[in-house]
């Protein structure tokens, strides 16, 4: 027993609690998204006139809103557009951006220069700036949304893959797998994309999070999803003209959205101070 | 065999790059075929950065370096990939000089791969084997990591690799000057032995006197980024001329 405590206060010591409860709560969420159809009581785009404004209740475990829908079921069905979303923005972002700074880090001179200082000028942007001048450019809706945020999410994965690889292309095993006739492409994709992996992973699972939020703002603004498909933004959206009498509209997609991005974030810190633990706080200083 | 006429290089340092080292300054000196050709020096005397520029992994400022009478220093970069196993290279620090993520089999398959020297998964696996099998590494550990296994064994690893691809040329740029003295005379042991089987020409980079005097016929001396004295191993240890050499000469223990 007393064994099992101290087992306890040491895994707590060493931090990784982040990790665990963060990956605890992302299994949640993802399973929700998986199971929607069957946790869901109502269809979420079903009307009732008759039960609006009601407040939570067996039936209706969040409440209704305006028109009647099921506030929980909309929940549950917004977790699917959410991370689906998220996940899309964050594969394709890291992706455009790890090979852009993997290849151009590689190559040096001034081709890099000019696409970093790109970059730079880029991240000097707002994100919800930009994605709102590029959704009013696009117009509205879930794939501009997406190329909306990509745009901007690169450009994080492009800084930085090139910084990594700046710092190992002069590594002793570079230049050995130069010398035994490897060209530019096998270098990069066989030796550098797998020491630049990790630390790219890390920061798409650290990226979700802000993802989601940036997602709920710019469908909060009226720009992502279009009614009647429940997204958390556009609900939080519609519940703040009754939020004096009927708190729960707003409150439970807002509620959601905090605790994904919370949990995401959790999980990406987590995992940064397993894998990189220059970054991690010593709390054994003996 | 390879020719190197009046090479030079320096670099340009400070804030308004108006500091200049000249880490190699107009050497020349050639290498026979079949001869093991030692070049000695103290630290920072350029010996690293000959073997780099011989590797075309630096341009020279000036000068040639020929090979078989081609000129290496201004070859393209696809030229230089079937050169590439004419020439090889090993470095002076064994574990990095594989990678990382990578494990002892995977790197050592890697030349059999590129230049398709096996027709199949068995016969790759087969060269592997053997390349494991002729250094003593047991087969057991080429599931390993490069960091798992020991200096040695990574040292005559990547010496069997680089000849896997039968060079004509080996680059060994201070090959054992991390490891242990115990070691280091299993792998002078291993090149020499090499060498004798297959023939092939050295350039052996080293500043320990010792271990050229083991190994070299010729020697060059360098310091300072020039050559102050080249000859046979016997002259230069035994009748060194030059004012460098037998400072050299004297200060080893």
């Amino acid at each position: 027993m007393k064994n099992n405590l101290n087992k306890v206060i040491d895994f707590l010591n060493r931090k990784n609690v982040m990790l665990f409860v963060g990956g605890a709560c992302c299994t949640i969420l993802i399973l929700v998204t998986i199971l929607a159809p069957i946790l869901e009581l109502h269809d979420p785009t079903e009307m009732n006139l008759s039960a609006s404004f009601m407040a939570p209740c067996a039936n209706y475990p969040f409440g209704t809103d305006n028109l009647g829908r099921c506030i929980y079921s909309r929940v549950i069905e917004g977790s699917r557009i959410s991370l689906t979303t998220a996940s899309i923005v964050v594969i394709l972002s890291a992706a455009i951006g790890t090979v852009v700074g993997l290849i151009f880090g590689y190559s040096g001179g001034i081709t890099d220069a000019v696409v970093m200082r790109i970059v730079d000028i880029f991240l000097a942007f707002p994100t919800i700036v930009f994605a709102l001048a590029v959704s009013t450019v696009l117009g509205t809706g879930q794939k501009n949304l997406i190329i909306a945020i990509c745009c901007i999410q690169w450009t994080r994965y492009a800084r930085m893959a090139r910084g990594e690889v700046v710092l190992l292309k002069n590594a002793e095993y570079i230049e050995a797998a130069k010398a035994m006739g490897n060209n530019k492409f096998q270098i990069i994709f066989k030796y550098l994309l797998p020491n630049v992996a990790s630390k790219i992973l890390i920061l798409m699972s650290l990226d979700i999070g802000s993802i989601i939020l940036y997602c709920a703002s710019l469908s909060f603004l009226g720009l992502g999803a279009q009614p009647p498909s429940p997204d958390w933004g556009a609900m939080i959206s519609d519940g703040k003209d009754y939020l004096r009498f009927s708190p729960w509209m707003s409150l439970f997609p807002g509620l959601s959205i905090a605790f994904s991005a919370l949990s995401f974030n959790m999980l990406g810190d987590g995992l940064r101070d397993l894998i990189d633990p220059r970054m991690r706080e010593s709390v054994n200083p003996e | 065999m390879l020719e190197v006429t009046n090479l030079c290089k320096s670099f340009e340092s400070g804030f308004w790059r108006n500091k200049k080292v000249n880490a190699v300054d107009d050497i020349s000196f050639q290498i026979c075929e079949g001869e093991i050709f030692g070049l000695i020096g103290g630290s920072g005397c350029g010996k690293t950065t000959t073997s780099r520029m011989i590797m075309g992994f630096l341009k020279p400022d000036s000068g040639s370096i020929r090979y078989n009478g081609r000129e290496l220093s201004t070859m393209k970069k696809n030229e230089w990939l079937k050169m590439r196993r004419d020439i090889q290279i090993v470095f002076q620090n064994p574990q990095m000089t594989f990678n990382p993520r990578s494990t002892v089999y995977n790197c050592c398959a890697e030349p059999i791969r590129l230049f398709h020297l096996a027709k199949s998964r068995e016969e790759e696996r087969s060269r592997v084997y053997e390349m494991l099998d002729s250094v003593g590494v047991s087969r057991d550990q080429s599931n390993k990591y490069p960091h798992e296994i020991s200096g040695g064994q990574a040292q005559r690893l990547s010496i069997v690799r680089a000849l896997s691809v039968n060079p004509k040329l080996l680059i060994c740029d201070e090959p054992t000057s991390m490891l242990d003295v115990s070691v280091q005379a299993q792998v002078i042991a291993l090149i020499k032995e090499k060498q004798m089987e297959k023939g092939i020409s050295i350039l052996y980079v080293s500043h320990d006197l010792d271990v050229i005097k083991a190994v070299c016929q010729r020697v060059a001396v360098m310091n300072n980024g020039k050559i102050v004295e080249m000859g046979s191993a016997d002259e230069i240890f035994n009748r060194p001329k030059h004012s460098y050499t037998q400072q050299l000469m004297s200060s080893a223990i």
